[in-house]
Protein backbone atom coordinates (compact mmCIF):
# COMPACT_ATOMS: atom_id res chain seq x y z
CA UNK A 1 0.00 0.00 0.00
CA UNK A 2 1.54 3.22 -1.18
CA UNK A 3 0.31 5.25 1.95
CA UNK A 4 2.15 8.30 4.07
CA UNK A 5 0.93 8.46 7.01
CA UNK A 6 0.07 12.46 8.25
CA UNK A 7 -1.12 13.57 11.29
CA UNK A 8 -1.08 17.08 10.94
CA UNK A 9 -4.45 18.08 9.41
CA UNK A 10 -6.06 15.74 12.65
CA UNK A 11 -4.06 18.20 15.09
CA UNK A 12 -5.30 21.41 12.59
CA UNK A 13 -9.25 19.74 13.42
CA UNK A 14 -8.53 19.28 16.92
CA UNK A 15 -11.25 21.74 18.22
CA UNK A 16 -13.68 19.86 16.10
CA UNK A 17 -12.70 16.63 17.41
CA UNK A 18 -13.20 17.74 20.98
CA UNK A 19 -16.35 19.27 20.31
CA UNK A 20 -17.23 15.89 18.66
CA UNK A 21 -16.05 14.13 22.08
CA UNK A 22 -17.67 16.57 24.38
CA UNK A 23 -21.00 15.80 22.48
CA UNK A 24 -20.08 12.28 22.53
CA UNK A 25 -20.03 12.45 26.74
CA UNK A 26 -23.40 14.52 27.13
CA UNK A 27 -25.16 12.29 24.65
CA UNK A 28 -24.25 9.30 26.23
CA UNK A 29 -24.65 10.24 29.96
CA UNK A 30 -27.83 11.51 29.24
CA UNK A 31 -28.53 8.61 27.32
CA UNK A 32 -26.96 6.50 30.79
CA UNK A 33 -28.92 7.71 32.97
CA UNK A 34 -32.79 7.71 30.91
CA UNK A 35 -32.21 4.29 30.62
CA UNK A 36 -31.06 3.51 33.80
CA UNK A 37 -34.80 5.37 35.07
CA UNK A 38 -36.08 3.32 32.35
CA UNK A 39 -34.40 0.14 33.09
CA UNK A 40 -35.03 -0.22 37.24
CA UNK A 41 -39.12 0.78 36.18
CA UNK A 42 -39.22 -1.56 33.44
CA UNK A 43 -36.93 -4.18 35.26
CA UNK A 44 -39.12 -3.54 38.42
CA UNK A 45 -42.56 -3.88 36.65
CA UNK A 46 -40.60 -7.51 34.78
CA UNK A 47 -40.26 -9.42 38.26
CA UNK A 48 -43.35 -8.02 39.84
CA UNK A 49 -45.95 -11.02 40.34
CA UNK A 50 -48.69 -8.96 39.31
CA UNK A 51 -49.35 -10.64 35.41
CA UNK A 52 -50.18 -7.71 33.69
CA UNK A 53 -47.44 -5.46 34.63
CA UNK A 54 -45.21 -7.75 33.85
CA UNK A 55 -46.83 -8.41 30.45
CA UNK A 56 -46.69 -5.10 29.98
CA UNK A 57 -43.09 -5.12 30.55
CA UNK A 58 -42.23 -7.54 28.70
CA UNK A 59 -43.70 -5.69 25.77
CA UNK A 60 -41.85 -3.03 26.09
CA UNK A 61 -38.38 -4.78 26.16
CA UNK A 62 -39.23 -7.15 23.00
CA UNK A 63 -40.90 -4.11 21.00
CA UNK A 64 -37.43 -1.56 21.90
CA UNK A 65 -34.73 -4.53 21.64
CA UNK A 66 -36.02 -6.33 18.36
CA UNK A 67 -35.84 -3.12 16.22
CA UNK A 68 -32.30 -1.60 14.98
CA UNK A 69 -31.23 1.46 16.80
CA UNK A 70 -30.49 3.05 13.78
CA UNK A 71 -34.15 2.56 13.04
CA UNK A 72 -35.12 4.30 16.38
CA UNK A 73 -32.93 7.13 15.31
CA UNK A 74 -34.98 8.06 12.14
CA UNK A 75 -38.05 7.32 13.95
CA UNK A 76 -37.63 10.38 15.90
CA UNK A 77 -35.86 12.77 13.98
CA UNK A 78 -37.51 11.87 10.96
CA UNK A 79 -40.53 9.99 11.38
CA UNK A 80 -42.09 12.37 14.26
CA UNK A 81 -40.34 15.48 11.79
CA UNK A 82 -43.38 17.45 12.47
CA UNK A 83 -42.57 17.45 16.33
CA UNK A 84 -39.42 19.68 15.62
CA UNK A 85 -37.74 17.76 17.70
CA UNK A 86 -34.18 18.82 17.95
CA UNK A 87 -31.43 15.82 16.78
CA UNK A 88 -29.88 16.37 20.14
CA UNK A 89 -33.20 15.07 21.53
CA UNK A 90 -34.32 12.69 19.22
CA UNK A 91 -30.69 10.68 19.87
CA UNK A 92 -31.01 10.81 23.38
CA UNK A 93 -34.26 9.62 23.37
CA UNK A 94 -33.76 6.54 20.95
CA UNK A 95 -30.84 5.43 22.84
CA UNK A 96 -32.83 5.78 26.52
CA UNK A 97 -35.58 3.88 25.29
CA UNK A 98 -33.38 0.95 22.88
CA UNK A 99 -30.96 0.58 25.83
CA UNK A 100 -33.31 1.16 28.76
CA UNK A 101 -34.51 -2.72 27.28
CA UNK A 102 -31.77 -4.08 28.21
CA UNK A 103 -31.31 -2.50 31.29
CA UNK A 104 -34.43 -3.44 32.17
CA UNK A 105 -33.60 -7.18 31.40
CA UNK A 106 -30.44 -6.88 33.61
CA UNK A 107 -32.02 -5.41 36.21
CA UNK A 108 -35.38 -8.01 36.39
CA UNK A 109 -32.57 -11.16 36.21
CA UNK A 110 -30.75 -8.92 39.49
CA UNK A 111 -33.58 -8.84 41.15
CA UNK A 112 -34.30 -12.44 40.27
CA UNK A 113 -31.31 -13.37 42.03
CA UNK A 114 -31.33 -11.63 45.55
CA UNK A 115 -32.88 -14.81 47.32
CA UNK A 116 -36.75 -14.42 48.17
CA UNK A 117 -35.64 -14.97 51.98
CA UNK A 118 -34.40 -11.08 51.58
CA UNK A 119 -37.88 -10.13 50.98
CA UNK A 120 -39.46 -12.07 53.33
CA UNK A 121 -37.65 -11.06 55.97
CA UNK A 122 -37.69 -6.73 55.63
CA UNK A 123 -41.65 -6.96 55.48
CA UNK A 124 -40.97 -9.23 58.66
CA UNK A 125 -39.06 -6.72 60.58
CA UNK A 126 -42.06 -3.96 59.95
CA UNK A 127 -40.30 -2.00 56.00
CA UNK A 128 -42.66 -1.73 53.61
CA UNK A 129 -42.39 -2.98 50.20
CA UNK A 130 -41.18 0.07 48.69
CA UNK A 131 -38.59 0.20 51.36
CA UNK A 132 -37.25 -3.39 50.92
CA UNK A 133 -37.01 -2.83 47.49
CA UNK A 134 -34.83 0.85 48.42
CA UNK A 135 -33.03 -0.74 51.03
CA UNK A 136 -33.02 -4.26 50.96
CA UNK A 137 -33.77 -5.54 47.39
CA UNK A 138 -31.81 -2.70 44.97
CA UNK A 139 -28.81 -2.68 46.44
CA UNK A 140 -27.62 -6.40 46.58
CA UNK A 141 -29.22 -6.56 43.15
CA UNK A 142 -27.04 -3.59 41.93
CA UNK A 143 -23.78 -5.64 43.64
CA UNK A 144 -25.36 -8.42 40.91
CA UNK A 145 -25.52 -6.80 37.81
CA UNK A 146 -22.85 -4.20 37.74
CA UNK A 147 -20.71 -6.04 35.41
CA UNK A 148 -23.55 -6.86 33.06
CA UNK A 149 -23.97 -3.12 33.12
CA UNK A 150 -21.01 -2.04 32.68
CA UNK A 151 -21.29 -4.11 29.38
CA UNK A 152 -24.40 -2.33 28.24
CA UNK A 153 -22.82 0.91 29.09
CA UNK A 154 -20.06 0.49 27.06
CA UNK A 155 -22.70 -0.64 24.22
CA UNK A 156 -24.58 2.79 24.71
CA UNK A 157 -21.20 5.02 23.67
CA UNK A 158 -20.44 2.94 20.78
CA UNK A 159 -24.19 3.04 20.09
CA UNK A 160 -24.07 7.14 20.15
CA UNK A 161 -21.99 6.74 17.23
CA UNK A 162 -25.17 6.42 15.65
CA UNK A 163 -26.62 9.77 16.42
CA UNK A 164 -24.21 10.83 13.60
CA UNK A 165 -26.83 9.84 11.22
CA UNK A 166 -29.34 12.30 12.19
CA UNK A 167 -26.90 15.25 12.53
CA UNK A 168 -25.83 14.98 16.21
CA UNK A 169 -22.63 16.63 15.72
CA UNK A 170 -20.95 13.84 18.06
CA UNK A 171 -17.20 12.47 17.57
CA UNK A 172 -18.16 9.73 14.82
CA UNK A 173 -20.00 13.32 12.71
CA UNK A 174 -16.80 15.25 13.00
CA UNK A 175 -14.53 12.67 12.17
CA UNK A 176 -16.51 12.55 9.19
CA UNK A 177 -16.81 15.90 7.89
CA UNK A 178 -13.10 16.17 8.84
CA UNK A 179 -12.35 13.13 6.37
CA UNK A 180 -14.04 14.90 3.58
CA UNK A 181 -12.10 18.21 3.84
CA UNK A 182 -8.57 16.33 4.47
CA UNK A 183 -9.32 12.81 2.66
CA UNK A 184 -7.34 11.61 5.55
CA UNK A 185 -9.46 8.76 6.20
CA UNK A 186 -7.35 6.21 8.07
CA UNK A 187 -6.08 9.11 10.45
CA UNK A 188 -9.33 10.39 11.64
CA UNK A 189 -11.04 7.03 12.74
CA UNK A 190 -7.51 5.92 14.17
CA UNK A 191 -7.89 8.98 16.20
CA UNK A 192 -11.45 8.53 17.25
CA UNK A 193 -11.15 4.88 17.89
CA UNK A 194 -8.80 5.21 20.17
CA UNK A 195 -10.93 7.96 21.88
CA UNK A 196 -14.02 5.82 21.67
CA UNK A 197 -11.65 3.01 23.45
CA UNK A 198 -10.43 5.68 26.31
CA UNK A 199 -13.60 6.41 27.09
CA UNK A 200 -15.55 2.87 27.07
CA UNK A 201 -12.74 1.75 29.09
CA UNK A 202 -12.87 4.90 31.64
CA UNK A 203 -16.72 4.10 32.00
CA UNK A 204 -16.14 0.48 32.37
CA UNK A 205 -13.36 0.58 35.14
CA UNK A 206 -15.09 3.07 36.92
CA UNK A 207 -18.08 1.29 37.05
CA UNK A 208 -15.98 -1.33 38.83
CA UNK A 209 -14.36 0.44 41.18
CA UNK A 210 -17.47 1.50 43.33
CA UNK A 211 -17.49 -0.64 46.24
CA UNK A 212 -18.45 -4.23 46.22
CA UNK A 213 -18.56 -4.10 42.75
CA UNK A 214 -15.80 -6.45 42.57
CA UNK A 215 -16.54 -9.51 44.94
CA UNK A 216 -20.60 -9.86 44.10
CA UNK A 217 -20.24 -13.23 43.83
CA UNK A 218 -18.29 -14.20 46.68
CA UNK A 219 -21.03 -12.62 48.90
CA UNK A 220 -22.41 -15.73 49.47
CA UNK A 221 -25.97 -14.55 49.55
CA UNK A 222 -28.26 -17.35 51.01
CA UNK A 223 -31.47 -18.26 52.21
CA UNK A 224 -30.79 -19.05 55.03
CA UNK B 1 -11.91 -34.86 14.48
CA UNK B 2 -14.33 -32.66 12.22
CA UNK B 3 -14.18 -29.94 14.21
CA UNK B 4 -10.11 -29.94 14.14
CA UNK B 5 -10.40 -30.54 10.13
CA UNK B 6 -12.54 -27.44 9.84
CA UNK B 7 -10.13 -25.24 12.35
CA UNK B 8 -7.06 -26.41 10.08
CA UNK B 9 -8.75 -25.80 6.68
CA UNK B 10 -9.82 -22.40 7.85
CA UNK B 11 -6.41 -21.41 9.10
CA UNK B 12 -5.23 -23.02 5.57
CA UNK B 13 -7.56 -20.46 3.66
CA UNK B 14 -6.33 -17.68 5.67
CA UNK B 15 -2.95 -18.03 5.54
CA UNK B 16 -3.49 -18.73 1.53
CA UNK B 17 -4.86 -15.04 1.41
CA UNK B 18 -2.27 -13.64 3.72
CA UNK B 19 0.01 -15.04 1.14
CA UNK B 20 -1.52 -13.68 -1.47
CA UNK B 21 -1.92 -10.57 -0.15
CA UNK B 22 1.71 -10.22 0.73
CA UNK B 23 2.69 -10.43 -3.27
CA UNK B 24 0.16 -7.91 -4.21
CA UNK B 25 1.43 -5.27 -1.89
CA UNK B 26 4.88 -5.49 -2.74
CA UNK B 27 3.97 -5.26 -6.38
CA UNK B 28 2.92 -2.35 -5.68
CA UNK B 29 5.81 0.32 -7.73
CA UNK B 30 4.36 -1.92 -10.72
CA UNK B 31 2.48 0.72 -12.73
CA UNK B 32 -1.06 0.55 -12.59
CA UNK B 33 -1.76 0.73 -16.22
CA UNK B 34 0.39 -2.33 -16.40
CA UNK B 35 -1.90 -4.06 -14.05
CA UNK B 36 -4.90 -3.00 -15.64
CA UNK B 37 -3.94 -4.53 -18.79
CA UNK B 38 -2.55 -7.54 -16.86
CA UNK B 39 -6.04 -7.71 -15.04
CA UNK B 40 -8.60 -7.82 -18.09
CA UNK B 41 -10.47 -5.02 -16.23
CA UNK B 42 -10.75 -1.26 -14.99
CA UNK B 43 -11.72 -1.01 -11.32
CA UNK B 44 -13.63 2.38 -10.78
CA UNK B 45 -14.67 3.40 -7.55
CA UNK B 46 -18.26 5.30 -8.03
CA UNK B 47 -20.77 7.02 -5.66
CA UNK B 48 -24.42 6.19 -6.20
CA UNK B 49 -26.03 7.82 -4.20
CA UNK B 50 -25.14 11.34 -5.81
CA UNK B 51 -27.52 12.14 -9.23
CA UNK B 52 -26.81 13.06 -11.56
CA UNK B 53 -23.46 12.18 -11.11
CA UNK B 54 -23.84 8.66 -9.77
CA UNK B 55 -26.75 7.00 -8.99
CA UNK B 56 -28.88 3.63 -9.59
CA UNK B 57 -31.62 4.33 -12.53
CA UNK B 58 -35.13 2.86 -13.03
CA UNK B 59 -33.35 -0.77 -14.02
CA UNK B 60 -31.41 -0.22 -10.77
CA UNK B 61 -28.27 -0.03 -12.54
CA UNK B 62 -25.43 2.60 -12.72
CA UNK B 63 -25.88 5.41 -14.40
CA UNK B 64 -24.87 9.00 -14.67
CA UNK B 65 -22.35 11.62 -16.07
CA UNK B 66 -19.11 10.16 -13.77
CA UNK B 67 -20.36 7.08 -14.90
CA UNK B 68 -19.88 7.62 -18.47
CA UNK B 69 -17.01 9.17 -18.04
CA UNK B 70 -15.29 6.55 -16.54
CA UNK B 71 -16.55 3.63 -19.37
CA UNK B 72 -14.75 6.14 -21.61
CA UNK B 73 -11.91 5.94 -19.87
CA UNK B 74 -11.87 1.81 -20.13
CA UNK B 75 -13.05 2.47 -23.97
CA UNK B 76 -9.90 3.91 -23.78
CA UNK B 77 -7.77 1.34 -21.97
CA UNK B 78 -9.60 -1.12 -24.05
CA UNK B 79 -10.82 -3.36 -20.95
CA UNK B 80 -13.99 -3.77 -19.43
CA UNK B 81 -15.41 -1.54 -16.61
CA UNK B 82 -16.02 -2.96 -13.29
CA UNK B 83 -17.90 -0.59 -11.16
CA UNK B 84 -17.18 -0.40 -7.15
CA UNK B 85 -19.42 1.38 -5.18
CA UNK B 86 -17.80 3.35 -2.75
CA UNK B 87 -18.53 5.95 -0.09
CA UNK B 88 -16.97 9.04 1.67
CA UNK B 89 -15.21 6.71 4.31
CA UNK B 90 -14.19 3.92 2.10
CA UNK B 91 -12.70 5.60 -1.29
CA UNK B 92 -9.17 6.69 0.29
CA UNK B 93 -8.78 3.44 1.61
CA UNK B 94 -9.67 1.52 -1.46
CA UNK B 95 -8.08 3.39 -3.75
CA UNK B 96 -5.00 3.60 -1.91
CA UNK B 97 -5.12 -0.31 -0.83
CA UNK B 98 -4.97 -0.89 -4.80
CA UNK B 99 -8.84 -2.26 -4.64
CA UNK B 100 -9.39 0.27 -7.22
CA UNK B 101 -7.68 2.12 -9.97
CA UNK B 102 -9.33 5.74 -9.85
CA UNK B 103 -12.04 6.79 -8.28
CA UNK B 104 -14.36 9.48 -10.00
CA UNK B 105 -16.95 10.41 -6.92
CA UNK B 106 -18.02 14.06 -7.83
CA UNK B 107 -15.04 15.21 -5.65
CA UNK B 108 -14.06 18.30 -6.33
CA UNK B 109 -10.28 18.91 -6.21
CA UNK B 110 -8.22 21.08 -3.38
CA UNK B 111 -4.90 21.37 -2.55
CA UNK B 112 -5.55 19.66 1.14
CA UNK B 113 -6.89 16.34 -0.68
CA UNK B 114 -4.43 16.94 -3.13
CA UNK B 115 -1.86 16.01 -0.33
CA UNK B 116 -3.51 12.53 -0.03
CA UNK B 117 -4.54 10.97 -3.52
CA UNK B 118 -3.97 12.68 -7.16
CA UNK B 119 -6.49 14.57 -9.25
CA UNK B 120 -7.03 14.17 -13.03
CA UNK B 121 -7.56 17.85 -15.14
CA UNK B 122 -10.73 19.02 -13.92
CA UNK B 123 -13.59 17.32 -15.88
CA UNK B 124 -16.69 19.02 -14.40
CA UNK B 125 -16.80 22.27 -12.88
CA UNK B 126 -19.60 23.14 -10.52
CA UNK B 127 -20.98 26.06 -8.39
CA UNK B 128 -22.76 25.77 -5.33
CA UNK B 129 -26.34 27.55 -5.24
CA UNK B 130 -29.29 27.53 -2.97
CA UNK B 131 -32.40 25.68 -3.45
CA UNK B 132 -35.67 27.02 -1.44
CA UNK B 133 -39.19 26.67 -1.15
CA UNK B 134 -41.45 28.67 -3.07
CA UNK B 135 -42.90 30.40 -1.26
CA UNK B 136 -39.54 31.49 1.30
CA UNK B 137 -38.26 34.76 1.65
CA UNK B 138 -34.75 34.08 1.21
CA UNK B 139 -33.49 35.50 -2.23
CA UNK B 140 -29.65 34.47 -1.89
CA UNK B 141 -26.84 33.70 0.70
CA UNK B 142 -27.20 37.14 2.37
CA UNK B 143 -30.77 36.01 4.01
CA UNK B 144 -29.49 33.20 5.37
CA UNK B 145 -28.78 35.17 9.20
CA UNK B 146 -29.88 32.48 11.69
CA UNK B 147 -31.82 30.55 8.75
CA UNK B 148 -30.88 26.56 9.08
CA UNK B 149 -29.33 25.09 5.74
CA UNK B 150 -28.74 21.84 4.50
CA UNK B 151 -25.77 20.23 3.22
CA UNK B 152 -23.62 16.94 2.26
CA UNK B 153 -21.54 16.57 5.00
CA UNK B 154 -17.43 16.50 4.85
CA UNK B 155 -17.93 18.25 1.26
CA UNK B 156 -15.89 21.30 0.58
CA UNK B 157 -19.75 22.64 0.10
CA UNK B 158 -19.94 22.34 3.90
CA UNK B 159 -16.82 24.70 3.82
CA UNK B 160 -18.17 27.38 1.63
CA UNK B 161 -21.30 27.72 3.07
CA UNK B 162 -20.04 28.02 6.37
CA UNK B 163 -17.97 31.02 4.68
CA UNK B 164 -20.34 32.74 2.22
CA UNK B 165 -23.04 33.09 5.48
CA UNK B 166 -21.24 32.57 8.67
CA UNK B 167 -24.34 33.51 10.69
CA UNK B 168 -26.26 30.68 9.04
CA UNK B 169 -26.64 27.43 10.96
CA UNK B 170 -25.33 24.94 8.83
CA UNK B 171 -26.90 21.10 9.17
CA UNK B 172 -24.58 18.69 7.45
CA UNK B 173 -26.14 15.30 6.18
CA UNK B 174 -24.72 11.98 5.36
CA UNK B 175 -26.04 12.73 1.66
CA UNK B 176 -28.27 14.91 -0.54
CA UNK B 177 -31.11 12.68 -0.09
CA UNK B 178 -31.12 13.13 3.54
CA UNK B 179 -30.30 16.68 3.41
CA UNK B 180 -33.42 17.08 0.76
CA UNK B 181 -35.78 14.90 2.75
CA UNK B 182 -34.72 17.78 5.52
CA UNK B 183 -35.85 20.51 3.31
CA UNK B 184 -39.09 19.08 2.30
CA UNK B 185 -40.05 17.86 5.96
CA UNK B 186 -38.97 22.02 6.86
CA UNK B 187 -36.36 20.87 9.41
CA UNK B 188 -34.23 23.46 7.12
CA UNK B 189 -34.68 26.61 5.55
CA UNK B 190 -33.03 25.62 2.70
CA UNK B 191 -30.70 23.08 0.57
CA UNK B 192 -27.03 24.15 -0.09
CA UNK B 193 -25.31 22.39 -3.41
CA UNK B 194 -24.33 22.01 -6.52
CA UNK B 195 -26.08 23.56 -8.93
CA UNK B 196 -26.72 20.94 -11.80
CA UNK B 197 -28.08 18.36 -8.57
CA UNK B 198 -30.22 21.01 -7.13
CA UNK B 199 -31.90 21.08 -10.38
CA UNK B 200 -32.54 17.53 -10.35
CA UNK B 201 -34.06 17.80 -6.82
CA UNK B 202 -36.00 20.63 -8.39
CA UNK B 203 -37.44 19.04 -11.33
CA UNK B 204 -38.52 16.05 -9.14
CA UNK B 205 -40.72 18.57 -6.93
CA UNK B 206 -42.07 22.26 -8.49
CA UNK B 207 -42.55 23.27 -4.71
CA UNK B 208 -38.66 25.11 -5.04
CA UNK B 209 -36.81 27.41 -6.51
CA UNK B 210 -32.94 28.24 -6.94
CA UNK B 211 -32.15 31.65 -5.78
CA UNK B 212 -29.26 33.80 -5.78
CA UNK B 213 -25.71 33.87 -7.57
CA UNK B 214 -23.72 30.85 -7.56
CA UNK B 215 -21.12 31.40 -4.84
CA UNK B 216 -18.68 29.14 -5.44
CA UNK B 217 -16.40 27.04 -8.24
CA UNK B 218 -16.21 23.46 -8.06
CA UNK B 219 -13.52 21.95 -9.97
CA UNK B 220 -14.18 18.05 -10.25
CA UNK B 221 -11.03 16.03 -10.67
CA UNK B 222 -10.89 11.81 -11.07
CA UNK B 223 -9.29 10.56 -8.28
CA UNK B 224 -6.08 8.45 -8.82
CA UNK B 225 -3.09 7.11 -6.36
CA UNK B 226 -0.17 9.28 -5.98
CA UNK B 227 2.36 8.96 -7.93
CA UNK B 228 0.70 7.30 -10.55
CA UNK B 229 1.40 9.38 -13.60
CA UNK B 230 1.01 6.72 -16.40
CA UNK B 231 -2.60 6.40 -15.43
CA UNK B 232 -3.22 10.36 -14.74
CA UNK B 233 -1.88 11.04 -18.15
CA UNK B 234 -4.08 8.36 -20.06
CA UNK B 235 -7.27 9.77 -17.87
CA UNK B 236 -6.28 13.55 -18.81
CA UNK B 237 -6.28 12.33 -23.05
CA UNK B 238 -9.61 10.65 -22.17
CA UNK B 239 -10.90 13.88 -20.60
CA UNK B 240 -9.44 16.04 -23.33
CA UNK B 241 -10.73 14.15 -26.33
CA UNK B 242 -14.26 13.84 -25.07
CA UNK B 243 -14.08 17.91 -25.13
CA UNK B 244 -12.70 18.23 -28.75
CA UNK B 245 -14.60 15.42 -30.08
CA UNK B 246 -17.83 17.29 -28.94
CA UNK B 247 -19.00 13.99 -26.54
CA UNK B 248 -18.66 16.01 -23.87
CA UNK B 249 -21.51 18.17 -24.99
CA UNK B 250 -23.44 15.40 -25.29
CA UNK B 251 -22.53 13.73 -22.64
CA UNK B 252 -23.09 17.02 -20.25
CA UNK B 253 -26.46 17.61 -21.99
CA UNK B 254 -27.55 14.61 -21.28
CA UNK B 255 -26.98 14.67 -17.72
CA UNK B 256 -27.20 18.00 -17.09
CA UNK B 257 -29.97 19.34 -19.55
CA UNK B 258 -27.60 22.23 -20.66
CA UNK B 259 -24.66 23.17 -22.46
CA UNK B 260 -21.44 23.36 -20.98
CA UNK B 261 -20.05 26.23 -19.28
CA UNK B 262 -16.65 26.27 -18.43
CA UNK B 263 -14.32 24.58 -21.42
CA UNK B 264 -11.84 21.69 -20.86
CA UNK B 265 -8.54 22.76 -20.87
CA UNK B 266 -6.88 20.85 -24.31
CA UNK B 267 -3.08 20.23 -24.60
CA UNK B 268 -1.80 20.42 -28.37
Amino acid sequence: MQYTFDWAPIWTNRELILDGLLDTIALSSLGLTLALVIGTLVGTAGSAKARLLRAAAGTYVEGMRNIPLLVHMYFWYAGLAFLRLPPFACAVAALALYSGAYVAEIVRSGIGAVPGGQWHAALAVGLTPRQAFLFVIYPQALRIILPSLAGIFSQLVKDSSLASVITVAELTYQATAIEGQTFRTFEIYITISLLYLALVSVITYGLLLLPGARDAAAQGLSDA
Amino acid sequence: MFATLRVLSVLAAVSALAATAIPAAAQAPQGTLAKIKERGKLLAGVKLDTPPFGFLDDKNEPAGFDIDIVRKIAERLKVPVELVKVTSPTRIPLLVSGNVDLVAASMTHTRERDKVIDFSITYYTGGQSLLVPQASAIGGVKDLGGKQVAVQQGTTLEKNIAAAAPSAKVVAFRDYNAAWLALVQGRVDALTGSLNVLQGFMKEDPKYKIVGDMFSIEPFGIGIRQNDSELRDEVNAVIQDLWTSGEYATLYRKWFNAEPTVPIETWP
